[in-house]
Formats: C-alpha cells, structure tokens, sequence
C-alpha cells in the first residue's frame, strides 16, 4: 500500500506543481519605506541608537512586524518546500483577504489535518494555526496537505478501491 | 525638572526589504544549494539518499559523473533567481529541469529549499544591515 500512496503522491505534485520556486517576499505596499529611512525617522523622532537596535534585532528575531515576512520568507523548510513555496506563490498574487482551504490528501492522513480539512479561513488564521509542514500537526513535516484558495479548485477525496 | 517618557505612538508603513531578499537569494541560498550538490549533502547537512548502484554503473558507461545529482554539472548552474514582481524574488530551477526536480525531491534527494544554514546566513546578514545603517547614521 505504501507504494501505491507514494504513486498517488506523485500524481498530485505532477498536477499541481510545475517549477521548484522559493519564493521570498517583503510586505507588499506602495507606501513601502527602506531600512534606511526607517532609522532615520526614528532618530529624528528621539529614539536612541540602542533603542532602534533593540527594537529591529527583537522584531528580526520574533517574525514582529517589521520582520514578519522576511522572517517567513528565509525560515529553514527542509522537506516541505515545495508545496509551501507554492502556497507562498499563490497566496503574493491573490492576497491576505482570500480565504484559504485545507486540503489533505486523504490517504493515510494523520488525525489534526482530517480535522483541518476542509475548513476556510485567511492565510493569517492558517499560519496562527500552523502551517502545512510547520511542525503543528501530528504528520509534522511530512505532511503532504496544501492550502488553496477558497475558490479555486474543489478537490474529490481519492477514493480507494478494493482490488 | 520633570521627566517626561514619549512613547512611540506612530504607525510606520512596512519596509521595502527587496533588495535584502535578492542579496539573500543571490549570495545565500542560490550558492548554498550548489555548494550542497557539490559537497553531495543534503538540505539537513546529512549526506544525500545514495544512487541505485545500477544507475551509477549505467552513468559511468555513459562516461558522466558518478556522484549523486551531478552527471555534466547542469543541474547546479540551473539555480537562478527571478523578479517576482515589486516585492519579491523567486530562487528558481530552470523550468526544463524543474519536473525532474519534483521527481528527484520525491525520491528521497533533498536538495531543495531553505536549510538551517541559509536561515541563519540570512539572519546574521540583516543584523549585520541593521548595525551598518546605525553606525552610518552615527558619522
């Protein structure tokens, strides 16, 4: 059996995938402002050296804010880069609006994404909740769930015939 | 004399962090995962899934590389990075190669993705920024 679902496996990623990407990406906004004006707006406004320094390396450190996206965008993924890169794709083109389905696989899937399934929410609720392949699930990275926009695609469970 | 403590109460719009990505592309991930390749390692620093000792034989009658995911060195000058749009770059296979990327991943070669290395690289990069923006803005 183990064969057969790494066949199914295969044939998922040949549909749903067409090039390897690692996708990074800042904030997406016009009134964006460069690290440099950043410091320099703070230094006017009275903030110390230390201060800044503080603030940036904590907000670095923690995925804050500032950081948030540059934080996501260079954290280790180790084996589940594919899928995760293609949902960071998706997710820069259509927005922090859209809502997002869990889809499992359905074969040999582990307890939290069965629960997960199916359900919609924002890519913000999703990575509060974690992530495919974040270590949140009891499949931990080997978790071969993707999330898609709402409104995408509907996808048939894999039904599993007898032989 | 009265001491009086202003907190910072302003929204500060995001930070255009392009340029530091594609630094972090261009001179972190894209020759770390060649570096990998030619130090036959995986994403995890483990050594990569061995070849079937048949494929090996058959890659050395065809007088290609024995070393696993090396045959005429391809594969790791495919590595390239691409704009993807105003925000963000894109470390990507060449799009020939990147099917077989899919398989080779598939098949146990992890070769891929962003490792704990280039996190760290990353990271140790922009502090490094942060602190030289500082001192320039000190002199």
């Amino acid at each position: 059996m183990p064969e057969a679902n790494d066949e199914l496996f295969k044939q998922f990623i040949n549909r749903e995938i067409t090039a390897m990407e690692i996708f990074l990406s800042s904030k997406a906004s016009k009134a964006a402002i460069t690290l440099e004006e950043y410091i320099q707006t703070r230094l006017v406004l009275g903030a110390s050296e230390e201060t800044i320094e503080a603030d940036l390396i904590k907000d670095l450190e923690e995925g804050g804010r500032i950081f948030g996206e540059f934080r996501s965008s260079v954290r280790a993924t180790a084996n589940g880069i594919i899928n995760r890169t293609r949902d960071s794709a998706v997710f820069s083109e259509i927005g922090i609006d859209t809502q997002y389905r869990w889809v499992a696989v359905l074969v040999n899937t582990c307890p939290d994404c069965i629960e997960r399934h199916n359900r919609v929410q924002t890519w913000d609720k999703w990575e509060e909740e974690g992530l495919p392949r974040t270590g949140q699930t009891v499949c931990k990275e080997n978790c071969r769930c993707v999330l898609l926009p709402k409104d995408t695609l509907e996808i048939e469970p894999i039904r599993r015939e007898k032989r | 004399m009265i001491k009086a403590e202003v907190k910072g109460s302003i929204k500060f719009p995001p930070l255009a962090l392009k340029k530091d990505l594609q630094f972090v592309a261009e001179r972190i991930i894209v020759p770390i995962l060649q570096s990998n390749i030619e130090k036959q390692i995986a994403l995890d620093e483990r050594p990569l899934k061995p070849n079937d000792p048949k494929y090996t034989e058959r890659k050395i009658k065809k007088g290609l590389r024995p070393e696993i995911l090396i045959a005429t060195g391809k594969l790791r000058r495919d590595f390239f990075v691409a704009d993807a749009g105003p925000y963000a770059v894109k470390v990507r296979i060449h799009p020939e190669r990147s099917k077989i990327g899919v398989y080779l991943m598939d098949m146990g070669k992890n070769f891929f993705g962003v490792s704990t290395r280039m996190e760290e690289n990353a990271m140790t990069y922009m502090k490094k920024r942060i602190r030289e923006i500082l001192l320039n803005a000190r002199s």
